[in-house]
């Protein structure tokens, strides 16, 4: 007791430059810049063949934009992960429900994730380029693949993991199995399915961007990927680093779209802390 | 036919009954899988209950009580003798027979107070207001009126529980199951909800079966009190309660130590999930 109140009592001791005291809001910037800066300086002795200026970069980005040679293949390929995103998911909620309502169901699921769920997403693009040819639906296809199992798996784990006197309440109060399944389970797994959906976005993303650059030129618009690889073939380098910002920016922009829907579910609802 | 008698009237005495009891449960015999095998948990249990009676089941922890309740609720089924309700042969799980748990994690975390309240009565046919009117009285009739609007998270536990307890009583349930509802509170709470509980059975006419290891709890709620003996579990008594007056008289008290004795409970053993004294 005696002791816990003494520790409790010392402050922490203050940082030399009082760095941690400064609010985000400057500490982040200053953090950028330096980067930037570090970034600027070894562009410049490495030549504009091999990396680009921030400012170049900005530039490149602002122009894609504008014209459209660089947002066009953004909107594709995002296009396509939602596309490919949408089915994993799908395909993974029907597995793990059929998991749920019988044990060769559930036995199917877990021999399935066992066995494709290690495999890197990008692996299958050959099979789906022999089964469907050279476009978007070999692309679809090689998305979903990437996402189905890591979100089965966690719905599966959400699903099994439900407090049983939940599921008890909600037959109790007349609901049949399957509306167990979408109004009692389901929710419930929210945490996980949420979890689920970012590994299988991450998942996803690197698997396109992956399959693009492998793919070449194909389909009707190329992707990002794509545009990567031509923007290499013809040196045009400040191009290949205004689609890794834009891939950088998406990725940051996702990762606070699932946070907001947190916030407005499970930590609202108390299912997680926040 | 029995089932359509308006609330308000008197409770029936015991045997005071025109179409069968409301609740048969004749010589039952339970039991669950385990991992070392099947395990009988009730050997032999028998008894009735009338609409409007309050029926305690009593017995040490582990003697199948809550066994029983579930096999009442429809969840198991007996591997010997029958489980009426109102006349129908071990109905599946249904609204008609609504329990209250004793754990804390049993509303649904994602619906307010008053959605986890009129949520189970849209289930059950009722239209969107409606639900909510009905989830509202019943909240006013445990006095939660104020917390409609919260989430289960942000409740104590005493005020979980009776948002369950209103939950199960808005579905108008003909026989309300409760299975050691009180179990997980502390002494102030548990006797501040017995006394609760009293009023709201008294208010709504509901018949109860309840579960519980405390004599106390099952001398202040019950009509009647069916004692289990330890697993695999028999009846060893069952003792009328209604009229015995409060914790302070005679009666009362012969009672308590009667039920101590057959529960083989220490005379002085701290019992604390005890209420009145």
């Amino acid at each position: 007791m005696e002791a816990s109140t003494s520790t409790a009592a010392i402050p922490r001791r203050p940082a030399a430059f009082g760095w941690a005291r400064l609010p985000a809001l400057v500490r982040y910037p200053i953090v950028g810049a330096v980067l930037v800066a570090a970034w600027h300086f070894y562009a410049v002795r490495k030549g504009p063949l091999v990396m680009a200026t921030p400012w170049q970069t900005l530039e490149a980005f602002w122009e894609g934009w504008r014209n459209g040679s660089l947002s066009d293949p953004t909107w594709a390929t995002l296009r396509l992960l939602v596309e490919g995103v949408g089915i994993g998911a799908g395909v993974a909620l029907i597995l793990t429900a059929f998991a749920t309502l019988s044990k060769f169901g559930e036995d199917v699921l877990l021999f399935l994730t066992a066995v494709l769920n290690p495999l890197p997403g990008v692996a299958v693009l050959p099979i789906a380029m022999l089964l469907f040819g050279l476009n978007e639906t070999a692309l679809r296809f090689v998305i979903a693949n990437a996402t189905i199992w890591p979100i089965a798996i966690a719905l599966n784990t959400g699903f099994t993991t439900t407090n049983p006197t939940l599921v008890a309440v909600g037959r109790n109060i007349g609901l049949t199995r399957v509306r167990v399944i979408s109004d009692v389970l389901a929710p419930a797994a929210l945490p996980h399915a949420i979890s689920g959906l970012k590994t299988a976005w991450a998942f996803g993303w690197r698997t396109i961007i992956a399959a693009e650059l492998v793919f070449g030129v194909a389909g009707s618009s190329g992707g990002l990927g794509n545009y990567i690889n031509n923007a290499r073939q013809y040196l045009l380098t400040p191009q290949v680093f205004a689609a890794l910002l834009t891939i950088a920016i998406i990725g940051v922009l996702f990762e606070t779209l699932f946070g907001q829907l947190e916030r407005r579910t499970i930590i609202r609802w108390g299912m997680k802390s926040s | 036919m029995i089932n359509r008698i308006p609330r308000r009237v008197r409770r029936p005495a015991p045997g005071d009954r025109a179409g069968g009891p409301l609740l048969h449960v004749d010589h039952v015999r339970l039991g669950y899988w385990t991992q070392p095998g099947f395990t009988v948990a009730v050997e032999e249990v028998s008894f009735e209950l009338d609409e409007g009676q309050r029926l305690i089941v009593i017995g040490p922890s582990g003697c199948g009580k809550s066994t029983l309740l579930k096999a009442v609720a429809g969840f198991i089924q007996p591997i010997a003798g029958a489980i009426r309700v109102s006349g129908r042969m071990s109905p599946p799980p249904g609204a008609d027979r609504a329990i209250v748990f004793q754990e804390f994690d049993q509303l649904f975390p994602w619906r307010t107070v008053l959605g986890n309240v009129a949520y189970p009565l849209r289930i059950n046919g009722a239209s969107r207001g409606a639900a909510a009117r009905k989830a509202r009285d019943y909240l006013e009739l445990t006095r939660l009126a104020h917390a409609a609007d919260r989430h289960p998270h942000q409740l104590s536990g005493g005020m979980k529980q009776r948002v369950a307890i209103a939950r199960a009583l808005a579905l108008e349930p003909a026989l309300l199951l409760m299975d050691e509802p009180f179990g997980s509170l502390d002494a102030i709470t548990r006797q501040r909800l017995q006394t609760e509980l009293n009023r709201i059975v008294e208010q709504t006419r509901v018949t109860v079966l309840f579960v519980t290891h405390s004599i106390e709890e099952a001398l202040v709620l019950g009509d009647r009190i069916v004692v289990l003996g330890d697993a695999p579990s028999r009846v060893i008594a069952t003792v009328d309660v209604r009229d015995l007056g409060g914790p302070e008289t005679i009666e009362y008290g012969r009672m308590r130590a009667k039920l101590r004795e057959l529960l083989a409970v220490e005379d002085e053993e701290v019992e604390d999930s005890g209420g009145i004294d």
